[in-house]
């Protein structure tokens, strides 16, 4: 336990003191403003350069808008950031040896990688929600009387695919020494997942759905049923990466 | 204390450690004498469970080693030969961390902290690991290896990255540690090992060459030397070639022998005949350095 809490102190500092914290809160905070704000105001700003009869057809804007700037904003730049931000968290410090000297009083191996991706996993989380309240409370201010459908469940998916990010990022740290291994690897089983949404078959079980299919889950269009089987196999994967990445790791020299 | 036994190591085809063995007992300071390359690190990572050894047995406190998380690191600290801290931390903070790994409570890892930051000398302030000299960061790390107050203390190389007054500082604090816990350092300056070592080993292509107490090393091994110093580097060149069997290091040649006068009238022969104007002339005692050059030479 005290290895544990020492850990996450650890993290803690490096995360704040350089920056990183700063860095991933504020893009996250100027995405979730932006949100609302582009969906309200675009239209306008738009039809100031733009031939008026140009202007009148855009549609009015909605609270669907909002969400779906949102949506876009955070399953591209948002989840690009986190990876830059975690992306080489212990291939860092594997190139540095600075773990040589915990390690050798002690120091579980098992303990790095839990800590290290559940720290990741939290500050994705704490972040995500405060943005989520933010866009809710601007959506909710514009557009007072109108209602999404079934906000939570296409809010949780997009979370789910954050924490699933997160654990192919703390294998791709075990396998490769670099941050741009690392960043491979996330590329590469992200090319693997759309690769796997284009057969009809195995459609229904691509975690890409948890990233595309948010505005139709506002508009309806799915419910939590419909995701038993998503959830199922990204639960699955995710502990698969962390017992990976433990046995792989507890094997490595340093 | 610690028994290493019969340790054989290879790298590919390189054999690094041929047949190793030792005792080291308790409260001594243990000096691991080589050059660069001769094993020296390789046996101390194989002491600690970071290498694994092809064959033999290292013991320490009677349990033995085992390759990865070994229980015997409970007993030892580890400084290595280039530590790499968190930059981002304090000194203390990265004590405070240590302990903690160790399993310290928070009251012990915080007195122990402050007063190991003390022992080495570094100031207890906000300044950042980040900002540190090689010399305080050497410092640090012997405080890290004593934070969860360890039997055996094993340093890699702790003075060869120092400035002299570095060095000397290190020293000190070695000496200082000694009633604490037993010191294994590993150098190739040897004048740093006659300083304060109890006992020496000198490993050398695989083997230990040489060992026992830094006294009686001397003792057997010691001989008479004369030191001569000539005035400018082209005297140097013409004296070199009279003078086989001595070691040259810029205007000072060592010569061993068995004969102080004899010796002495042959070199003052030469230099009247080659012109050669001595600066000074010495009879010392061989060093510890002068009898590692001879084992390593014969």
């Amino acid at each position: 336990m005290n290895q544990v809490s020492a850990l996450f102190k650890k993290e803690w500092i490096d995360f704040f003191r350089n920056y990183r914290l700063l860095i991933l809160a504020t893009v996250f905070f100027i995405l979730a403003f932006s949100s609302p704000l582009t969906a309200k105001f675009m239209p306008e700003i738009l039809g100031n350069f733009l031939p008026k009869d140009v202007a009148d057809s855009f549609p009015t804007p909605t609270a669907f808008d909002s969400w779906q700037q949102f949506f876009k904003n955070f399953s591209q730049i948002g989840l690009f950031v986190f990876v830059l931000i975690f992306g080489a968290s212990l291939s860092n410090e594997r190139q540095h040896g600075t773990l040589v000297i915990p390690l050798t009083k002690g120091l579980s191996r098992t303990s790095v990688i839990l800590v290290k991706s559940l720290f990741s996993m939290i500050m994705w989380t704490v972040i995500y929600v405060l943005s989520v309240l933010v866009v809710y409370a601007y959506t909710i201010y514009y557009w007072p009387k109108e209602d999404v459908q079934h906000l939570f469940l296409s809010v949780f998916l997009l979370w789910l695919f954050g924490i699933f990010v997160a654990s192919v990022l703390i294998l791709g740290n075990v396998l490769f020494r670099s941050f741009f291994g690392t960043l491979l690897f996330a590329v590469g089983i992200l090319i693997v997942l759309f690769i796997i949404s284009l057969f009809e078959k195995l459609k229904d079980l691509s975690f890409i759905r948890l990233i595309s299919e948010n505005n139709l889950v506002l508009h309806g269009e799915y419910v939590w049923s419909d995701y038993t089987g998503v959830l199922i196999t990204t639960t699955i994967c995710i502990i698969a990466c962390h017992l990976l990445a433990i046995v792989l790791f507890n094997r490595k020299g340093i | 204390m610690i028994h290493i036994d019969h340790i054989h190591k290879k790298f590919g085809t390189h054999t690094v450690l041929n047949d190793i063995s030792i005792k080291i007992e308790e409260g001594q300071i243990f000096g691991l004498l080589g050059q660069n390359g001769a094993g020296k690190t390789t046996l101390m990572k194989i002491m600690l469970g970071l290498l694994k050894a092809d064959q033999g047995d290292v013991r320490i406190l009677g349990e033995s080693v085992r390759f990865g998380n070994t229980p015997t690191n409970q007993h030892v600290g580890y400084l290595p030969d280039v530590p790499s801290f968190y930059p981002y931390m304090t000194a203390y903070e990265y004590l405070l961390f240590c302990g903690e790994v160790t399993g310290l409570d928070k009251k012990v890892r915080v007195e122990r902290a402050k007063r190991y930051l003390a022992l080495v000398g570094l100031p207890f302030n906000r300044k950042r690991i980040g900002g540190f000299s090689r010399g305080m960061k050497q410092r640090l790390g012997i405080a890290q290896a004593l934070i969860h107050q360890p039997k055996v203390l094993i340093c890699d190389e702790p003075t060869s990255a120092l400035d002299p007054v570095g060095r000397r500082e290190m020293i000190e604090i070695l000496q200082r540690i000694k009633h604490e816990t037993t010191v294994i350092f590993s150098t190739h300056i040897l004048s740093d090992a006659e300083k304060i070592c109890d006992r020496v080993a000198f490993l050398h292509n695989g083997t230990f060459q040489l060992s026992g107490k830094v006294s009686d090393i001397l003792k057997q091994h010691q001989k008479p030397i004369l030191r001569v110093v000539v005035q400018q580097m082209a005297d140097a060149e013409k004296l070199k070639p009279l003078l086989t069997n001595a070691t040259q290091s810029g205007t000072t040649f060592t010569i061993p022998s068995a004969n102080l006068l004899e010796t002495q009238q042959q070199i003052f022969e030469q230099c009247i005949q080659q012109q050669i104007a001595i600066q000074s002339i010495e009879i010392e005692q061989s060093t510890l350095e002068d009898v590692f050059l001879e084992v390593i030479q014969s």
